[in-house]
């Protein structure tokens, strides 16, 4: 039985706070992209999608802040050299191993607590999509002072296209992530770490001794 | 480290570091000393200008109990103003008297009267008011708003000493100015020259800045002043003022000394206008500053009887007034301001309500010339604005002290801020006439015609159209020689001319436009203001000449009268080919732009000195005259003799002022092949290249003063020999029948 | 700012630097370029429209209304630009000029002065003012449809409904927003902001305290200048039923009855799309997908402008990606049953 404790009190709040607001923002966007007046009023969705844009912004600033200072960062950064082994291996559990309830073939330390699927997802997210979603929304925000056209399109139109087809990409990726939550040791495993910071795992290899918990 | 500090140390140094630190510090240093100490003193030597202290008399210290008085006086005199201005004139003037000084002393006025600065200065202990020092004091940064509405904190002084009105230069292009080659003057990319009044003599002040900046005459007022008048024609008729006495003025000797002078106009109280403000580095020394008079423009008791030109041991300057009295009033500029000297160029010196001109100075009285410049006054008596109460700045709205002159001008004078309008429309809407039963076809003369051009029926009779300042005439009354009005005329047609304008000029101050619907006749620089047609006028010429020719017989009148209303047979028959096609080659694209409208125009010409040698088609370079060589004598070849001995006259004819300005000045003047170094006096004092002339063609000033009400009616140019020449303005004729007939106006009753 | 709406050119350097990229991008670029072409090609059709619309005085051999009868008599005075008066009770200008290249481009070119301004203005000063005259739009437009005349009966009826008919404080007719010497149908393919633009002139030369960044009454709409750039007031300040996609409604609706639902022109239904934007084919719009509407509708507008495409793989990636990890979760169930039983 190990033990660990992975997810300060400061990661886990963000966590779920981020989680918020991104539904938030989901569910506004949505409503105003199809004009869904049942969901949100349109004229609610508005100033809340924009808030909750502005916040979202901070709450990516205040991750970037947070990973930089406590070095939790350290957990996206990829190693290349691996990289493709530990990609085959994990692919392979998810795809062939989790139905023979073959073992997981990573095991959360304090060193590696992402598996490198989940480091090239999050980094994808986090790093890539995330900013450029941010970007786009308040190019969004500011369109007035925008160029009206690059290469004779309109400027918001670009913005426009990039926003929507970044909140779809994190539309799938919040599926998946939702449901990767359950393919812990336990359905519950990875869901009760994130909330109580602890990560407990039956492992073959315990890092240290288990104590009285389990 | 001492030595690390002395640009040349004489002994080896330690180490490299520190010999690095002092190439570096020499580097720095060498130059800045170069620049603030040697290059002043260098520049004083080859220009001949001086520089230094400058003393006032009428700067005095007062004690408390005189500033208490004088306190008391000028609050009283302003309350009895404020009180004055209320009380109707139309009454008996003892019981109007007694109204006012009941108003006078009434809590309000008592709590409103007086000067802001009075207190000020009781309470900073100022007693003596010592030129620009006394108000940086104070006011060593202003706020300056411009017309984008952004607001910048500058240097005063540094603002005032870079105006017009302190240099008299600025190398912009003034208006849109275009030089006789095509070029605009000073464009964006072109080498900027200083341009501006102290560089270009023009016609009617006959002289340059420099040699002209201010002169004591000798004059031998005649008689005992009852028998001439200083008098001049209203437009209500004549009017008369008493009699200026020059004769009882005068010493016992019976010479009055008189002063004239470009500074009697200028904010500078220096020996000379601000020649180091010509050149691209450099700047008129703290002395220089330090004579700005401030108060000529600020202050609302300023004595114009302090103005005129003293003699000191450094040489000729301008006095002015800086009593405390006149220091306690001042405060935001007012018209009467601008007037001390504007109705020079205005209304004119002699104009009746130039009360300027009653103050000519407690001794040396200013000389006034009797010819007006343009002589369209704003006054409340003459200018529809003037007598609403119209504030000078109200139009021309200052960023600082640079006052905007409006983006069209045809005239030499620079402007401080030419991207900026001033103009009838900032005010007035496109549809200005309201009361008219024919306001909407009068709105619809504005397509083509400028408001001046209605509402600016005449000028003063005084305007001077020909000038000869070759040919002086003795002036009894004043006891002097002065240079002879061949023509003066303020009439429409005569004095006052109508011509295509669109906000473009040449290098000499010659309108440029074209008639938009016209057939391609019109051509002004050959035609319209290279000639005078109107028989009337050429009959007045010649009578005058005629009466010329009594006092100097060498004259031919047919020839001067030729010369003086078609200046272009002056000209050799290359010169003109040439100068047709200059102006069809360069010209025709500056008359093409925009949109041309009909202005009026003052017309003007004068006979004056050329240099020969650099001649073209469109003149030659003009020399100056030495005052009061030309007033005292009437030797008017001496008098340009004496002026261009004057150093910097030298120094223009000679390499470094030649490539540094004249070779450009002369290409935008039309003449080829640079400036000509070959300087008109000759080792044994003979002149070489001197020839009279008039000038090839008339300048033409722009005139937005003397604003009436009641423009011209219909018929003052709807009719066969109406004001406006349509057949000359370029009309096709079929258009011009139809504009002179007018057949579809049945009658008009107003 | 014009050629946002018309055809990209083909000698565009975008397009050419595609063109020159080495083999490897040959096909992505010849495809794009394909696909930017299409539209290209079809969009070449509204200039063509709006040659049509010329008016026929300028090809035929007729004499133009302006140089015909009398006209001329009056141009030598009605021709300058700043003809205009303030009127003594609107305190606005009433500007009396005509431009003769404008009237020769406007809808009544054929007419002469005098077709409609019949009598007393033979001489200065006239002795008949157009005030006394009685000019009516719908007179002539209803009896002359020979002659090409649309029929405003209609409008006019609708003109009766609207709040500038009912509420107007002052005299309002045809000529109060619309001048018959410059009238001219708007194009097609005219550029969307130029279009608003006038249009909505027309409204702000009258309303003109409404010209302010925070307009007055619309202080409820987000970025009110954004608004009123791309849109025109009618869109909101007309009924919403009956819309005619080619001929705005004329009921204009004071401020209660106006339209304030936001979904109105922000869904994809919008009306705003069955009137303002109709220029743009909608079936275009439907068959080119997001490339064909960012060419051609720049002006993106929040649920109503989508991109079918996207939304489309969008939504089928979504639904796929659930399917699959209901898949998996029920691959894992079984994995699990399968183990628990194996125990």
């Amino acid at each position: 039985m190990t033990e660990l404790y992975l997810y300060p009190v400061w990661l886990r709040a963000w966590h779920w706070l981020n989680a918020l607001i991104f539904l938030v923002s989901l569910v506004t966007g949505i409503s105003m992209h199809f004009s869904l007046g049942w969901l949100i009023p349109f004229e609610v969705a508005v100033p809340v999608h924009n808030a909750s844009g502005i916040v979202l912004t901070v709450s990516w600033v205040a991750f970037i802040i947070g990973n930089w200072v406590s070095g939790n960062g350290k957990h996206y950064l990829i190693n290349l050299r691996s990289l493709p082994m530990d990609l085959f291996r994990q692919t392979r559990y998810y795809v062939y191993g989790i139905f023979v309830n073959a073992p997981h073939p990573f095991h959360v330390s304090e060193e590696h607590k992402l598996n490198a699927l989940q480091t090239m997802s999050y980094v994808g997210v986090m790093y890539v999509l995330m900013p450029l979603l941010i970007l786009s929304g308040w190019a969004f925000l500011l369109s007035p002072s925008l160029p009206e056209t690059v290469l004779g399109i309109g400027t918001i139109w670009i913005v426009a296209m990039t926003h929507l087809v970044l909140s779809w990409m994190l539309l799938l990726f919040l599926i998946v992530h939702v449901y990767i939550i359950t393919t812990g040791e336990t359905v519950m495993t990875n869901m009760r770490a994130m909330l109580t910071g602890w990560h407990r795992e039956r492992g073959p290899q315990p890092e240290r001794a288990g104590d009285d918990a389990g | 480290m001492t030595q690390q500090k002395q640009p040349k140390p004489d002994k080896p140094l330690r180490s490299k570091t520190a010999k690095r630190v002092a190439i570096v510090l020499a580097v720095l240093l060498v130059p800045a000393l170069l620049y603030t100490v040697v290059y002043p003193v260098v520049f004083d030597a080859y220009t001949g200008v001086r520089n230094a202290p400058l003393t006032y008399e009428s700067s005095r210290k007062l004690t408390d109990a005189e500033f208490e008085q004088l306190a008391l006086e000028l609050t009283e005199e302003d309350r009895y103003r404020q009180a004055a201005a209320v009380v109707d004139e139309d009454q008996d003037s003892f019981a109007r008297d007694l109204k006012i000084e009941m108003l006078m002393n009434t809590r309000s006025v008592i709590a409103d009267g007086g000067y802001d600065h009075i207190k000020y200065f009781r309470d900073a202990g100022i007693r003596r008011y010592e030129g620009p020092e006394t108000c940086l004091q104070c006011h060593a940064t202003i706020d300056v708003t411009h017309a984008d509405g952004t607001v910048t904190t500058v240097d005063t002084l540094e603002d005032i000493v870079n105006t017009v009105h302190f240099k008299f230069q600025s190398n912009t292009g003034g208006f849109s100015t275009f030089g006789y080659d095509g070029r605009r003057v000073n464009a964006e990319d072109s080498r900027k020259i200083p341009v501006g009044k102290i560089n270009r003599a023009c016609g009617i002040p006959g002289s340059f800045s420099w040699t002209g900046w201010a002169a004591l005459v000798e004059t031998h007022p005649e008689g005992d002043g009852s028998h001439e008048r200083i008098e001049t024609l209203d437009r209500t008729g004549p009017v008369s003022e008493a009699p200026i006495e020059h004769a009882a003025l005068a010493g016992e000797d019976g010479v009055l000394l008189r002063s004239e002078g470009c500074g009697q106009c200028h904010i500078g109280g220096n020996y000379h206008p601000a020649t180091e403000k010509m050149m691209p580095v450099g700047d008129v020394p703290d002395t220089a500053k330090e004579g700005i008079d401030c108060l000529i423009c600020h202050s609302d008791q300023y004595d114009m009887n302090q103005r005129y030109v003293i003699r000191d041991e450094v040489g000729l300057r301008w006095n002015q007034d800086r009593s405390m009295r006149a220091a306690m009033a001042v405060g935001r500029t007012s018209n009467e301001n601008c007037l001390n000297c504007h109705q020079h160029n205005m209304g004119g010196d002699a104009y009746v309500h130039n009360m300027a001109a009653k103050s000519l100075g407690e001794k040396h009285p200013r000389l006034l010339h009797t010819g007006a410049k343009r002589g369209n006054p704003f006054s409340p008596q003459n200018d529809a604005h003037a007598a609403a109460d119209i504030q000078c700045t109200d139009c021309h709205v200052p960023e600082g002290h640079k006052i905007p002159r409006g983006l069209k001008g045809v005239d030499l004078v620079a402007n401080d801020l030419p991207g900026k309008e001033v103009a009838c429309e900032g005010c007035h809407s496109k549809a200005p006439h309201t009361a008219s039963e024919h306001r909407a076809i009068l709105n619809g003369h504005i397509a083509r015609m400028a408001c001046e051009t209605c509402h600016i029926p005449s000028l003063e009779d005084n305007n001077v159209v020909l000038r000869d300042w070759v040919h002086p005439t003795w002036d009894a009354e004043e006891g002097l020689w002065e240079p002879t009005d061949i023509y003066r005329s303020g009439e429409p047609g005569k004095g006052l001319i109508y011509l295509w304008f669109n906000g473009n000029g040449t290098f000499l101050a010659n309108a440029l436009g074209d008639n938009p619907e016209g057939d391609g006749s019109y051509d002004p620089l050959m035609q319209q203001i290279a000639e005078i047609t109107d028989p009337e006028v050429i009959a007045a010429v010649r009578a005058r000449a005629e009466r010329l020719k009594e006092q100097y017989p060498d004259i031919d009148v047919d020839a001067y009268v030729k010369a003086a209303t078609q200046p272009l047979s002056q000209l050799s028959p290359e010169m003109l080919e040439k100068r047709r096609a200059m102006i069809d080659a360069n010209l025709k694209q500056a008359m093409a732009d925009g949109e041309s409208r009909i202005y009026p125009f003052k017309p003007f010409n004068a006979m004056m000195y050329e240099d020969m040698a650099n001649q073209g088609p469109f003149g030659a370079m003009i020399l100056p005259y030495d005052y009061a060589t030309y007033y005292e004598t009437g030797d008017s070849l001496a008098a340009m003799k004496t002026a261009i001995q004057d150093p910097i006259v030298k120094r223009m004819y000679q390499e470094p002022f030649k490539l540094y300005m004249m070779d450009e000045f002369m290409a935008y003047f039309g003449v080829e092949g640079g400036w000509k170094t070959e300087y008109p006096i000759a080792d044994d004092g003979s002149l070489r290249n001197v020839e009279a002339n008039w000038m090839r063609q008339m300048g033409t000033l722009m005139v937005n003063h003397g604003i009436q009400r009641e423009g011209h009616d219909c018929t003052a140019c709807h009719s066969p020999d109406g004001i406006l020449d349509f057949d000359a303005l370029g009309y096709p004729p079929e258009r011009v029948a139809e504009l002179e007939s007018m057949d579809i106006v049945e009658e008009i009753t107003d | 700012m014009s050629n946002r709406y018309s055809c990209p050119d083909p000698s565009r350097p975008a397009a050419d630097a595609a063109i020159r990229r080495p083999a490897a991008g040959l096909a992505v670029f010849a495809l794009l370029v394909l696909w930017l072409a299409v539209p290209a090609v079809s969009g070449a059709a509204p200039g063509d429209a709006a040659k049509a619309l010329e008016p026929a005085g300028e090809t035929a051999e007729e004499v133009p209304g302006i140089e015909r009868d009398d006209s001329p008599e009056c141009m030598r005075c009605h021709w300058m630009e700043t003809m205009a008066y303030r009127d003594r009770d609107t305190r606005k200008i009433v500007d009396l000029s005509i431009d003769r290249d404008v009237y020769r481009h406007s809808v009544h070119a054929d007419l002469a002065c005098r077709d409609c301004h019949a009598r007393g203005y033979k001489h200065y000063p006239h002795r008949t003012s157009s005030a006394d005259e009685a000019l009516h739009c719908v007179g002539c437009h209803a009896e002359r449809g020979d002659d090409g005349a649309p029929d405003l009966t209609d409008i006019s009826l609708e003109f009766q409904e609207s709040v500038h008919a009912i509420e107007a404080s002052r005299p309002f007719d045809c000529f109060s927003c619309h001048n018959p010497h410059t009238f001219r149908p708007v194009e097609d393919g005219a550029p969307v902001e130029a279009v608003v633009a006038t249009t909505n002139r027309l409204c702000l030369d009258c309303h003109t305290k409404l010209d302010t960044p925070v307009p007055k009454g619309h202080e409820w709409l987000p970025k009110p200048r954004e608004h009123w750039a791309s849109v025109r007031c009618i869109e909101c300040h007309t009924p919403v039923e009956g819309r005619d996609m080619y001929q705005p409604s004329h009921a204009l609706l004071g401020a209660p009855e106006s339209n304030r639902n936001c979904v109105e022109c922000h869904t994809q239904g919008s009306e705003l799309l069955s009137q303002l934007y109709n220029y743009r084919a909608a079936e275009q719009r439907e068959q080119e997908g997001f490339f064909a509407q960012a060419l051609y509708n720049d002006a993106y507008i929040v649920g109503m402008s989508r991109s079918p495409l996207i939304d489309r793989i969008g939504l089928a990636l979504a639904a796929l990606m659930v399917l699959g990890v209901i898949a998996h979760g029920f691959g894992r169930y079984l994995a699990y049953r399968k183990q628990r039983a194996s125990r």
